[in-house]
């Protein structure tokens, strides 16, 4: 498969693994009564989740930027009138 | 408590910096130097505007009531993003290409540009939103009131009440006017206003690193870290929400996931600040982890702050208002003032933007409409519509924040922020099904989106909207009592007796059901307009399509004058001048104005829904273009056409090179094929009419010989005679042919020895001899003594040398006729044998074609003459198979020249002989 198309797929799975991960089933399983360094397991499960998604969603977004075509930048539109 | 005096200075002097940065970045912008205004950071920072008050104080409450389901309210948006490049790539591309001004512009745009979708989303949209307004205007006056000493949530409004002495109305009078000065500037090209992005973006910073630090005071300040204040949470079992859900939480969980997602993108707001003021889809690779990471610091500083308000302060306190009342408990007023303005900032952003989008969406699809029906501005040669329409959008803006004025004061009864929060949310997420649905789904249909929105609309007023207000003892009490005409089916909060559900899940679950099976049903029912095909795959297709591609398709005829009129009323006389002249200048004219070509009414229309919404413009230009009807075929099949063009074009990028390569040789190999093609086509009609003469004369002969009796034996004689003449002739040309063909092929094969060229000559002069007599041409023979010797095949070389002295002999003068034969022997050209004659030589156009197969263009008198035509061009190719050459060496009015040309033999050779 070609490296565009690759990406295009990693963009979509993405959201949907974050989607399902901070939906219940998923998120049911992480509450429990347990503290990591104090802090509720709920809790941390899902700012890591969080986290992790925006890390990889970055990650991605720089290399779908990469293999995608653009359209005309700002410099084409036309101005405001004044 | 604070001096409220102090208070209204400092709030003052944060609004006073906000105008001036609007008008700084304005100023800037004006002046083409963008570059501060339109970077990602800016962008991302301005689609925090998702964050108004609701979240700076809502969000605390709903965490210390609920628990965790705050979170989803910012899990939604985060997803959305993540996904950007499915959903709001699209919305951004689609908007900027086709110069989209709001949601009800987008959606109805889409379906056929409909006027009557623009209405109802802008009605929706307003009636959804009013209530949120209010909600900013209350949670302003709210903090002000708790901060400034009036101690608690409500009893700011007092009896002693006058207009002057509410903190919303003053709050609504500083919007308004901001809105109205950077908002309703001018209609500039698109719907970009550089001086309110700025001034939300700088907004979004500010609440955001008020609320964060409102979380550390919470952490460091009243607790020793986090293991501390989660240690003193786990201690205390008000806090028990935030440690883990609550029985039953899964379907309101999912549901307000949805809804936060839904109004990121359907909020009137979110479109504007995240698709309509957008300057560059760039910007949402940036976005597209930025603005999670904003929303997961927001969502982290509501933790601590919710923590520290359940377990410091008393038990009773408003959760809404824990921002302020956790530094203010402790005595930190510094703290509390800059939480104060967090949440003004908050508050104003989102009043701010929410007014234009609606204001936008009034003034273009509910006011301009009927306007444009008025006489005053119907005609073309009426005044201009552009100021008109600049007025109608900032008496809007003062409408709108009438209503959520009014609003806010009818509906003092508290509900709490969050809750009106989401049933507006419900609200715009009736949009989405149409929204989604018009760029993926092709085939959805106007009557289909019509009837989801109105259905869905329908449903969320009564099951959310109605019990809400009789909830504040408001309205619909008896209603959500006891159901619609006291049928208890259909209660409000258990339609057709779905009890035992939330309220919100139960209200959103059958307005988006509901709008979505109708959307679905009623678009594969109903058959869609031209119009609306075109739009569709416009939308579905935005990525395949250059700008405006297809547009142009539509067969429309208009003046330029016209145009220019109808768009000098709308746009004004200046930027309509700057628009024609670009579109001259694109179609390469010297000339202001250019060529009225369908492109440029559809450039034009796009131009004008820039300013005045898709719907109105289409109206507009439909009064000066002509044969817009087309058939619904014609749409179908330009539509198909170009669906299966946009899928070949693909498939050739992707194998383009490869195929170039294979292009190039077919090419040439076709082009071969083709000229052999011509050759033998040209060949065989040649050969068909040559043969037709001796055919037709043998049949004709032949025929009056079987049908004639009495014709006497000496005329039958001659006709036989005629008949075995042409007999004969056919099959000389035959021969030839043949003979032609074998020499062409290759097959024919000489035999090359050393021979003696004049002798071959001499022989072949011997040959005609009884010709030439006949005729009366003398023969002069100067081929002299001395022998040429070639290597040649001998009666090749003889049957080249009949042919030249036969053509020369049947077309020298008929006085005085003379041929004469000459050689010479250079080193450089060999042995040269020249035939000449005295006839009146070759037409100049004729010269080229000479030795081409049934040539015989110089014979004046073909049709008596028994030669083929091909004589010259076997000759020739038999000098070429025996290495020598044929050549017409001098023709004009006084004779010509053929010339053979050969090598001279080997010495070697000639001793052996």
């Amino acid at each position: 498969m070609r490296s565009g198309g690759r990406i295009r797929d990693l963009a979509l799975l993405a959201p949907l693994i974050s989607l399902l991960l901070f939906m219940p089933p998923y998120i049911a399983i992480f509450d429990q009564p347990v503290f990591v360094f104090g802090i509720p397991l709920l809790l941390v499960f899902i700012f890591a989740v969080w986290i992790v998604g925006i890390i990889i969603t970055g990650l991605i977004a720089r290399r779908y930027a990469r293999s995608t075509d653009w359209p005309q930048g700002p410099l084409d539109r036309p101005r405001d009138e004044v | 408590m604070m001096n409220s005096a102090f208070i209204v200075v400092i709030a003052s002097l944060y609004l006073g910096g906000l105008f001036l940065l609007a008008f700084i970045s304005d100023r800037l912008a004006k002046r083409g130097q963008r570059s501060f205004i339109n970077s990602p950071v800016v962008y991302t920072l301005s689609l925090a505007v998702y964050c108004t008050s609701w979240t700076f104080y809502g969000a605390v409450g709903t965490a210390a009531r609920s628990g965790l389901e705050f979170l989803t309210i910012y899990l939604g948006p985060t997803l959305v993003l993540m996904a950007w490049p499915f959903i709001l790539r699209k919305l951004v591309r689609i908007s900027n290409a086709h110069r989209i001004t709001s949601i009800a512009d987008f959606i109805s745009a889409r379906y056929g540009k409909s006027s009557s979708i623009s209405v109802l989303v802008t009605v929706i949209a307003l009636i959804g939103v009013t209530p949120y307004i209010a909600l900013q205007l209350k949670a302003v006056a709210a903090s002000f009131d708790a901060l400034g000493g009036a101690s608690e949530w409500r009893t700011g409004v007092g009896a002693e009440w006058t207009l002057f002495g509410d903190t919303g109305f003053w709050v609504a009078v500083c919007m308004a006017t901001f809105v109205i000065l950077f908002g309703t500037r001018n209609l500039g090209a698109d719907e970009h206003h550089p001086g309110i992005v700025a001034a939300i973006a700088f907004e979004s910073l500010v609440k955001l690193l008020s609320l964060a630090a409102i979380a550390l005071f919470a952490v460091y300040g009243l607790h020793d870290g986090f293991a501390d204040m989660f240690a003193k949470a786990a201690a205390n079992a008000n806090t028990a929400p935030l440690f883990g859900f609550a029985e039953g939480y899964e379907a309101r969980w999912v549901a307000t996931t949805f809804l936060s997602a839904a109004a990121m993108l359907c909020l009137p707001r979110q479109f504007q600040v995240a698709v309509v003021e957008n300057a560059d889809e760039r910007h949402l690779v940036t976005a597209s982890w930025m603005f999670p990471l904003y929303l997961l610091l927001v969502s982290l500083a509501v933790v601590p702050i919710a923590i520290s308000g359940l377990t410091l302060l008393p038990e009773g306190s408003n959760p809404d208002l824990f921002v302020l009342s956790v530094p203010l408990s402790t005595g930190n007023n510094a703290l509390a003032l800059f939480a104060f303005i967090g949440g003004l900032s908050a508050a104003t952003s989102m009043v701010i933007v929410a007014s234009i989008a609606l204001a936008i969406m009034i003034s273009n699809h509910l006011i301009a409409p009927l306007l444009l029906q008025l006489p005053f501005y119907s005609g073309l040669n009426r005044g201009t519509f552009s100021g008109t329409l600049l007025i109608v959008r900032r008496l809007c803006i003062v409408f709108i924040m009438l209503l959520g004025f009014t609003y806010y004061r009818l509906t003092e009864t508290g509900n709490p922020l969050a809750l009106i929060g989401l049933i507006s949310f419900a609200g715009v997420a009736q949009f989405l099904p149409a929204l989604i649905g018009g760029i993926y789904w092709r085939n959805a249909t106007k009557s289909g989106a019509l009837c989801g929105l109105m259905a869905g609309f329908v449903l969320w007023g009564y099951t959310l909207l109605a019990p809400s207000m009789a909830g504040a003892g408001w309205a619909f009490v008896e209603v959500t009592d006891q159901g619609l005409f006291g049928q208890i089916l259909l209660k409000p909060d258990a339609l057709f007796g779905l009890t035992g559900w939330d309220p919100l899940v139960h209200g959103l679950f059958w307005s988006i059901s509901v709008n979505i099976g109708l959307y679905v049903i009623v678009s594969m029912f109903s058959n869609a307009s031209p119009i609306e095909r075109l739009q569709s795959a416009i939308f579905v297709d935005a990525f395949r399509t250059g700008e405006g591609g297809m547009e142009g398709a539509l067969q429309r005829s208009a003046t330029t004058d016209d145009l220019l009129r109808l768009s000098s009323r709308i746009l004004g006389r200046e930027r309509t001048n700057e628009i024609f002249r670009d579109y001259a200048r694109r179609q390469g004219r010297d000339e202001p104005l250019p060529l009225p070509e369908p492109g440029l009414i559809a450039h034009v229309e796009r131009q004008l829904a820039g300013s005045i919404g898709a719907a109105s413009a289409r109206t507009l230009i439909s009064r000066v273009a002509k044969g817009e009807t087309i058939t619904l075929d014609a749409v179908i099949s330009l539509l198909d056409e170009t669906q299966q063009a946009i899928r070949y074009s693909r498939e050739l990028e992707r194998k383009s090179r490869e195929l170039e390569g294979t292009a190039a040789k077919l090419r040439q190999a076709n082009e071969q094929l083709t000229r052999l093609d011509k050759m033998k086509d040209d060949f065989l009609s040649q050969v068909s009419h040559e043969l037709r003469t001796p055919m037709t004369s043998i049949r004709s002969f032949s025929e009056i010989l079987v049908n004639n009796d009495g014709i006497d034996i000496q005329q039958r004689r001659r006709f036989i005679e005629v008949i075995q003449h042409e007999s004969e002739r056919l099959t000389r040309l035959l021969d030839e042919i043949l003979e032609l063909s074998r020499l062409e092929n290759g097959q024919l094969e000489s035999t090359p020895v050393t021979t003696d060229a004049a002798k071959v000559m001499r022989s072949a002069i011997e040959t005609m001899r009884g010709m030439t007599q006949d005729k009366g041409v003398t023969v002069h023979d100067d081929l002299g003594d001395a022998p040429l010797m070639v290597t040649a095949d001998p009666d090749r070389l003889k049957q080249v040398c009949i042919n030249l002295l036969s053509n020369a002999a049947k077309f020298t003068r008929e006085k005085d006729a003379a041929v004469w034969i000459g050689a010479s022997q250079t080193a450089a050209d060999g042995i040269v044998i020249d035939v000449r004659d005295n006839g009146p030589g070759i037409p100049a156009d004729t010269r080229t074609t000479l030795f081409q197969k049934f040539s015989r263009g110089w014979s004046s008198n073909y049709k008596t003459d028994s030669g083929s035509g091909l004589g010259l061009a076997i000759s020739k190719r038999l000098m070429l198979l025996m290495n020598g050459d044929l050549r017409l060496t001098d023709t004009g009015a006084d004779g010509t020249c053929f010339s053979i040309h050969l090598a001279p033999a080997a010495t070697g050779q000639r001793a052996a002989e």
